[in-house]
Order: C-alpha cells, then sequence, then structure tokens
C-alpha cells in the first residue's frame, strides 16, 4: 500500500467579519471554514465520497479532520 | 489522502453527523480510515502534535497489515490484531473474550497483554456499576487492593477510577499502606495520561495531604 499522504497543516482560526450587533448564521460560519487558510495549502476534500474514490483509486488510507463551525 | 468533515448545523451542510457514524463525537476528531470507509484507529484527543499525527499514521499502517493477516488466518496476526483493537478501545469486554476464546495460540507476550486489557475492560464496567454508591465504591477498591496484592495487574491505561476506588477504600480504612500503594498507582497514571498538566499535579497533591492527614492519624 503506498504510504498515506501526510499533510502538517495548523488551523487557522479565521474570524467571521461581522458587525457588533450581529450573530454570523451557520451558513456564514461554515463557509468562514470552508475558506480557512489550511484547506487551501494541502489538497483536502470536503465530499466523503470523493475523498474515498480518490483514496481507491491511489490505494491511500484516509485522513479525516472533523471541526466544528460553532467557534 | 485528506479529507476535511466542517460539522455544521447550516442547511447546506453535506454529511450532517457524518463523524457521529464512525463514533467520532468530540470534535475536532482525528482519524484513519480505509478506502472503504472503515474506521481503521482515531487519534486520541490530546493536544495534537505532529509526532503524535506520525505516530498515529503508523499505528494504521500495522493495524490494516494485522487485520489483512488476521483474515489470513496467521496466528500471530490474529492475537495482536485483538491487542490492538483492545488497545484502541474498538472492542467491548464481551466481545473480546469471544474472540480471544476463538485464538488458535497466544505466546507468552501476547496472554500477558490480553489479560490485562481484558481486566482492564472488566475493572471499568465494575466501577460503572456501582457509580453513585460510595459503599460499593470502597467495596470493590478493597478487592481491587486484595487483588494487586495477589499479582493481577491491568495495564498502564486501566482507568483511573481503579486508583480513586483503592484510596476511597484505604481512606476510610485508615490503612496507609494500602493508600500508599493507590497513591503511587495514581501519580503513574497521571504522569501516563496528563503528561504534566496543572491539574494532574493538583489531583495528586490532593491525595499526597491526604495521605499526610492519615499518617498523623495513626
Amino acid at each position: 500500500m503506498h504510504r498515506a499522504f501526510a499533510a502538517i497543516v495548523l488551523l487557522a482560526a479565521v474570524a467571521v467579519a461581522q458587525d457588533g450587533n450581529t450573530k454570523p448564521t451557520q451558513e456564514q460560519l461554515l463557509a468562514a471554514e470552508l475558506a480557512s487558510p489550511f484547506l487551501q495549502k494541502a489538497p483536502w476534500r470536503t465530499d466523503w465520497d470523493d475523498a474515498l474514490a480518490a483514496a481507491k483509486a491511489q490505494k491511500q488510507m484516509l485522513f479525516g479532520y472533523f471541526t466544528t463551525v460553532n467557534h | 489522502m485528506l479529507f476535511c468533515h466542517p460539522e455544521s448545523d447550516a442547511s447546506t451542510a453535506k454529511h450532517k453527523g457524518l463523524g457521529k457514524q464512525f463514533g467520532i463525537t468530540a470534535l475536532p476528531g482525528l482519524a484513519f480510515f480505509t478506502a472503504d470507509a472503515e474506521l481503521i484507529v482515531q487519534i486520541p484527543a490530546s493536544p495534537h502534535s505532529v509526532a503524535q499525527f506520525e505516530k498515529y499514521r503508523q499505528r494504521a499502517q500495522q493495524m490494516l497489515l494485522l487485520r489483512t493477516g488476521a483474515a489470513k488466518g496467521e496466528p500471530r496476526a490474529a492475537a495482536q490484531w485483538l491487542i490492538a483493537q483492545l488497545e484502541e478501545r474498538q472492542v467491548d469486554l464481551v466481545a473480546g473474550q469471544k474472540r480471544r476464546a476463538l485464538l488458535a495460540e497466544e505466546n507468552d507476550t501476547e496472554r500477558a497483554r490480553l489479560d490485562e486489557l481484558l481486566l482492564n475492560l472488566q475493572i471499568g464496567a465494575e466501577i460503572l456499576a456501582v457509580h453513585g454508591s460510595p459503599e460499593q465504591r470502597r467495596v470493590l477498591g478493597a478487592r481491587y487492593l486484595d487483588m494487586l496484592g495477589k499479582g493481577m495487574r491491568p495495564s498502564p491505561e486501566v482507568t483511573r477510577g481503579f486508583w480513586f476506588v483503592i484510596l476511597e477504600h484505604c481512606e476510610a480504612a485508615a490503612d496507609v499502606r494500602g493508600f500508599t500503594i493507590g497513591l503511587e498507582g495514581l501519580r503513574r497514571e497521571v504522569e501516563r495520561s496528563a503528561a504534566g498538566a496543572e491539574w494532574g499535579e493538583k489531583l495528586v497533591r490532593s491525595f499526597e495531604q491526604k495521605l499526610e492527614k492519615l499518617k498523623a492519624g495513626k
């Protein structure tokens, strides 16, 4: 089996711009999470089926990072 | 292959509850999977580091090899695959005992490791069963102290509760010697699991103070 691709990343907290009186919606928080710098630095996938298919094709393990957008 | 799943209540969120399907409930959760969506191993919820990632990447590869070997009927692989799964808390007591009974053979090292891992699970279940009853906890503590005296030892990964019930029994019984044994066990467990954290040091100190009181009371 090929060695699993290992990317060393640090999660950068993404501050969601908001005015003082408005809490960000879940959609906004999710969008901010998906725009995190760490997700741009390495080939992360956010579609489970897509990631599995790619792992199977490349004979790799899958490394999963499950996080919450509720900062 | 990297996969990131942000858990969200957003109406547009994909795969809601995906982590939960695999028993990943504490977020953030890090885990390795096969390409067939089987969980291989989850990285413990301790401060994450590069070294920890690398350790568990290798662990995941090792576990895959063991699983393959066990499926092929290799005797060493079968025992070691069960040991690995017990170590990663993927198998409960009943399932672990059943699978052990089916093993074709165990060498001395495997036998000792299986004994202590299954004992850990048994202890965990017993302590859970007496949760909320100080009296029953002390009874359990007396039994565990006796068990230690007879040479039966759980593994270092045994629940901290094992040492707590021993300490509770010994404090009630004013047993300085037994309390010292329990405190030493707790100290080792905290060193292993708390890695110098302040809460761990405070915890041990609180029991050291109790020991001093016990000694003074003699």
